[in-house]
């Protein structure tokens, strides 16, 4: 079924759509939820809850392209839930893991407020996603966005882990650079 | 900044993003330059093992060419780590096996990237390289050697080369196989001859490593400057072609720049279900 069809069943109220939507995009979000929380069950109940943000929204909202929107929300309920889970232990996901390399890439005492605006700071790294070749932009979104292992990322671009792991260093190391020339670390 | 603002304002990039890296597929090699590949270095060991080893072929009797020296890593186990300065050609750089490479600065675009690695991080200047010579299709190699004798004083014979011919597609170029020093490359890289990297084989892709140069030198050794060997269309290949300093080419060994490692010291995944 494609999306407009799923998105006019929203608009209908049919729960056909729940089902609908989680027989086309459900693996997709679990393995992200996944990622982030290395919890069977909590993936699950994101991913059901992410469905109830989409239930809610739709109406009025008619996002286009549907996949992405729903990732956005159940990558947003994931972290919630994941900082929630860190507040009480450390989380052992892939998150975690991508999470430390962003640390030590990007670790600074400074936040962003009167250095960069969130806002400032999208568009920023947009022009960074821009800088970067196709191959290397998706393993920077795989890693960092969909918290993939390098497995999972060498299976998706057809390179090897060890090939994955030392781009994904040079686009750190490049990332970096690129924001301290921007006086975003320090 | 630190990762959480980067990882939260991540999550709010334009969906244009999110759906490509969703929708990625991997590009497939072109199959002619992967078996091309493959078929000319296979066509090139067997045709240097023909002519360097006739005496292992005919017997005691038969009279071997002098062995190279110097074959072998050229570079101690003792030297302490550290990095050549790079030049990272990955990003417009399509191919698999050279799109992990990175290019010593500095050096003519006349020497493959493999073979300026192995010069960059090896100290004996005395050294001879394994080298194919490709010289311009409009010029003998007497001519290209002549040149270079000249320009620099180096002494290079004909005769000690030992031809190389490249069957297939590839007839239009005149190869010749040498043991050459760093200065004697120089001089003919300068003179418009493509110096290429032949390397050993020797080695494990394991012990790749970017930070140490038993770790480049282990690259150089399995895949030496094999692409220029893949056909025309490779005659663009950044992994030859580009010179980032063309103002200065090199005359005489190159410095080895110190800089910071790549931090390759990577947090250990976790099991995925």
């Amino acid at each position: 079924m494609d999306d407009s069809t799923i998105i006019e069943l929203f608009f209908a109220r049919s729960e056909q759509a729940i089902r609908e939507l989680d027989d086309k995009y459900g693996k997709v979000c679990y393995s992200l939820s996944y990622n982030i929380l290395n919890s069977r069950q909590d993936a699950e109940e994101c991913v059901n809850d992410a469905y109830l943000g989409t239930w809610d929204t739709i109406p009025p909202a008619r996002p286009n392209p549907l996949l992405a929107f729903l990732c956005r929300i159940v990558r947003n309920l994931s972290l919630m839930r994941y900082r929630a889970d860190r507040a009480v232990k450390r989380g052992g996901g892939s998150y975690t893991v991508a999470f430390e390399e962003l640390e030590g890439c990007l670790a600074s005492p400074h936040t962003v407020e009167g250095n960069i605006e969130e806002q400032e700071l999208v568009r920023l790294i947009e022009d960074f996603l821009d800088t970067l070749s196709p191959e290397n932009r998706v393993l920077l979104m795989r890693r960092y966005w969909f918290s993939d292992s390098y497995g999972e990322i060498a299976a998706r671009t057809g390179l090897s882990e060890k090939n994955v792991s030392v781009r994904l260093t040079r686009i750190r190391k490049q990332l970096r650079n690129y924001f301290e020339e921007r006086g975003g670390v320090r | 900044m630190n990762a959480e603002q980067f990882s939260s304002a991540l999550g709010k990039v334009n969906d244009k993003y999110i759906m490509e890296a969703i929708t990625y597929e991997r590009k497939k090699k072109s199959g002619w330059l992967k078996w091309g590949a493959m078929a000319a270095c296979f066509g090139l060991i067997v045709t240097v093992a023909m002519a360097a080893l006739p005496g292992l072929l005919k017997g005691p009797g038969g009279v071997a060419p002098p062995p190279n020296p110097n074959l072998g890593p050229g570079v101690s186990d003792t030297v302490p780590q550290k990095t050549i300065n790079v030049v990272d050609l990955s990003q417009s750089n399509p191919g698999e096996f050279a799109g992990d490479m990175y290019r010593p600065k500095g050096f003519n675009d006349n020497i493959g990237s493999a073979l300026a690695l192995k010069i960059s991080i090896t100290d004996d200047i005395n050294y001879k390289y394994s080298v194919l010579v490709r010289t311009p299709l409009e010029s003998t190699l007497e001519q290209v050697l002549n040149n270079a004798n000249k320009s620099l004083n180096v002494t290079i014979n004909a005769t000690d080369a030992i031809s190389v011919n490249i069957s297939g597609a590839f007839d239009a170029y005149n190869g010749y196989y040498y043991f050459l020093t760093a200065e004697q490359i120089f001089a003919l890289a300068e003179n418009g001859a493509r110096c290429f990297y032949v390397g050993s084989g020797q080695g494990d892709y394991e012990d790749i490593n970017w930070d140490t140069k038993d770790g480049i030198s282990t690259f150089c050794e399995l895949n030496g400057d094999m692409y220029i060997l893949a056909g025309e269309s490779i005659e663009a290949h950044p992994d030859i072609g580009v010179l980032p300093d063309k103002g200065s080419a090199p005359t005489e060994y190159p410095d080895t720049i110190i800089v910071p490692g790549f931090d390759l010291d990577e947090p250990s995944e976790p099991n995925t279900p």
